[in-house]
């Protein structure tokens, strides 16, 4: 392995050097790379195989790669040349996909003890890849920091929290925001069998990419313990929004998203309407913002429903029947945009006002490669 | 073929469902407007509405999901008692103005339906018919629910028209339902949903971890004594949606014969005839239930029986029809 100090110094330049707003590389004029607005994404086709697909928005097909197994929460590199997908908890795979030449580049593979938990973000120079792991020994949520080029995992560091899951680049490049779950799983039997319900405490950390120091951090009140802190967002100036899984009983009507401010402070919850709340079934299965960082997008493929909400009001805007649907995306090209997909194989692009008026195109159907769309989207070029 | 399914569907069971609930319903707001004298006529109208809803409880599409119509109609499970102190709050305001149909349909969804009406007709009837100024908001209570009832079950039945035709014309115009197996996967859930609803919302929390843990008060409408009936009522609902009321061309158990899945038709229209059966046999409610001999161990078989259905309609059904399901949903992350 790497010398871990050295590989983080280049970590904390990249930051210091090539500051680089999240979101930015899927919004800047790429030199190279497809041309055409893209979103990549795991998906299960007509042949039951799992498989990293890239589609542009005319929904045609430009890569469909075959995966051992499930993939889940897809990355791409600030340059939009790459991207990498995780293998689906507690899967030890993460494939590297090559977006110029549109082919599978190379596999990675966790060490023996630990697996990724789904999901992983780009330094901000785009060399290093940082994803969520378990060390299903010691059952403590882990950050593994991998060389892109090299293929070598270089450090890794300690997420303060249990089950880690989704894991964002903060604004200037140095941190990471990750929600910890806080669901312990792993039994050597049954690996996704959750261990510690009654005792869960998910939690927020912001994590320095120079030396794993936890610089913020924030849970929820002690009555909300049993909501996993699972997917995350983050809007151009630092804000996360965080959505939730609720694994208390049935009827409790828990909050399920909150938002975390830029400067770490206290969560806050976004207090939907009784209904609505209930309508996703204690259950969102992914988030994301818009461009503007004001409309927030949750898909419960519980519920059937995706649901938009004024962030910084936290009024409820609008819903949309999406049968089994989960995967958002933002959609750069316009405010309110986002891109929505099911695993009814439907993927659509999605646009809503201020208002709450809701537009609704189809970018395409079930077809043989892309049957039905796994959890999660990202959209890049 | 998915487009046929949907039509008999809705043409044989639901959308006739939901007519019926619409004239209990009305029935039900006629008798309410007469006054509360006669406390048992006043149940007995509760109990036909309550009846023809369960059929169509299971339903979470079409008009009913418009305007909060089916948390309005009935707001449950209430864990966290609102219907209580929503309820409780509004007699002590006795505001008149709120008993006006516009305005209580704006109010509280939990003061607005049938659980608060159950409340008023089962748990509290003395204060009903105490003869002083609080039984008399009460009782104008209980004929304002009544009419809200009826208003959104009319509301319901007026507007199928243009969501059967949304589900019947699948097409790129329609962002609701772009293809024939959209609408045929909504069909399939209205099963699949419902016995969900059964086996997690009205069984599992009632059993318990065992015959000394029963916990017969989560269970639904415990208060007016009816909660197997319900389960009975849902049962037989499901199983007419399979056989489309009979209908041997695009029904569900048509197709699986014709397929040659007789087995897995007998399966699952057996099964829950079985199940309806014996619901109805140990019912109306848990507490008849549980004080009969064996009686425990009797909603156990209940439960396995609508576990064994629900796992052929939810797996093998939606397979035989080529409904991919759940792929997100059921086994998340």
């Amino acid at each position: 392995m790497m010398d871990r100090r050295n590989a983080l110094r280049l970590i904390a330049a990249g930051g210091a050097v090539a500051t680089l707003a999240p979101g930015a590389g899927w919004s800047a004029e790429q030199a190279s790379g497809p041309a055409r607005r893209c979103v990549v994404g795991c998906a299960r086709g007509a042949d039951g195989r799992d498989r990293a697909v890239v589609t542009d928005i005319e929904g045609r097909v430009l890569m469909d790669i075959v995966l051992p197994d499930r993939g889940h929460g897809p990355s791409v590199s600030p340059d939009g040349r790459t991207a990498m997908v995780p293998a689906r908890r507690p899967g030890r795979f993460a494939a590297i996909l090559d977006l110029d030449a549109m082919r599978l580049a190379d596999m990675l593979e966790t060490p023996d003890g630990r697996h990724f938990m789904g999901h992983g973000v780009f330094s901000p120079d785009g060399r290093h890849w940082v994803a969520t792991e378990n060390d299903h020994v010691r059952g403590r949520g882990m950050l593994s920091v991998w060389d892109v080029k090299s293929r070598k995992r270089v450090a890794e560091y300690e997420t303060d929290g249990i089950g880690p899951h989704e894991i964002l680049l903060d604004p200037g490049g140095g941190s990471v925001t990750v929600a910890n779950g806080g669901i312990l799983t792993d039994r050597d039997d049954r690996p996704r069998e959750k261990l510690n319900i009654p005792t869960m405490k998910p939690n927020m950390r912001r994590i320095s990419l120079a030396d794993g120091a936890v610089m913020a951090g924030a849970s929820l009140s002690a009555d909300m313990h049993k909501v996993s802190l699972r997917h995350i967002d983050m809007a151009p100036d630092g804000t996360v929004l965080v959505a939730g899984q609720d694994q208390g009983p049935v009827g409790m009507d828990m909050p399920l998203l909150f938002v975390w401010p830029a400067d770490g402070g206290a969560l806050r919850t976004i207090e939907l309407p009784l209904t609505k709340t209930r309508a996703l079934v204690q259950y969102c299965g992914s988030v994301a913002l818009d461009r503007t960082g004001r409309i927030g997008a949750t898909a419960s493929p519980r519920g059937g429903v995706a649901m938009f909400v004024d962030v910084e009001s936290g009024a409820f805007l609008g819903q949309l029947r999406a049968p089994d649907g989960c995967g958002l995306a933002r959609d750069t090209r316009v405010d309110g945009g986002f891109f929505l997909s099911s695993g009814t194989g439907r993927l659509d692009a999605v646009r809503v006002d201020a208002e709450g008026t809701l537009r609704r195109e189809a970018v395409s159907g079930p077809n043989p490669t892309t049957a039905m769309w796994d959890n999660h989207l990202g959209a890049f070029g | 073929m998915a487009v046929g399914f949907v039509e008999s569907a809705l043409d044989r069971v639901i959308i006739p469902d939901y007519e019926r609930f619409a004239d209990a319903a009305e029935g039900f707001a006629t008798t309410a407007a007469g006054g509360c004298a006669d406390i048992e006529t006043l149940r007995a109208g509760f109990h036909d509405a309550m009846d023809a809803w369960q059929a169509v409880q299971a339903v979470r599409f079409g008009p009913v999901e418009r305007e909060e119509r089916h948390f309005r109609i009935q707001f449950w499970p209430d864990k966290r008692n609102l219907t209580a102190r929503h309820l409780g709050q509004f007699i002590q305001d006795a505001d008149e103005s709120a008993l006006a149909p516009e305005t209580l349909a704006a109010y509280s969804i939990a003061v607005q339906g049938f659980p608060a009406l159950e409340r008023l007709l089962f748990e509290d009837a003395e204060a009903l018919t105490a003869g002083n100024a609080e039984a008399d908001f009460r009782c104008r209570l209980v004929a304002a629910i009544a009419r809200n009832i009826a208003n959104i079950a009319a509301a319901i039945v007026a507007e199928w028209p243009e969501d059967r035709r949304l589900m019947t014309a699948p097409g790129p115009d329609n962002s609701a339902y772009r293809d024939g197996s959209e609408a045929l996967r909504a069909i399939h859930g209205v099963m699949s949903g419902g016995l969900d609803a059964v086996v997690m919302l009205k069984l599992e929390p009632v059993l318990g971890d065992g015959p000394e843990g029963v916990r017969a008060r989560l269970a639904e409408n415990w208060r007016s004594a009816r909660s197997l009936r319900n389960i009975a009522l849902n049962l037989r609902a499901a199983e007419r949606l399979f056989r489309a009321d009979g209908a041997a061309d695009y029904s569900f158990d048509g197709f699986l014969r014709a397929s040659e899945l007789g087995r897995l038709a007998d399966r699952i229209g057996g099964g829950l005839g079985d199940a309806a059966d014996r619901a109805h046999d140990i019912g109306p409610d848990f507490e008849t239930a549980f004080a009969a001999e064996g009686g425990y161990t009797g909603v156990l078989l209940l439960r396995d029986q609508v576990g064994g259905a629900r796992g052929a309609v939810s797996r093998d059904l939606a397979a035989a029809l080529g409904l991919t399901l759940g792929f997100n949903a059921l086994d998340g992350d």
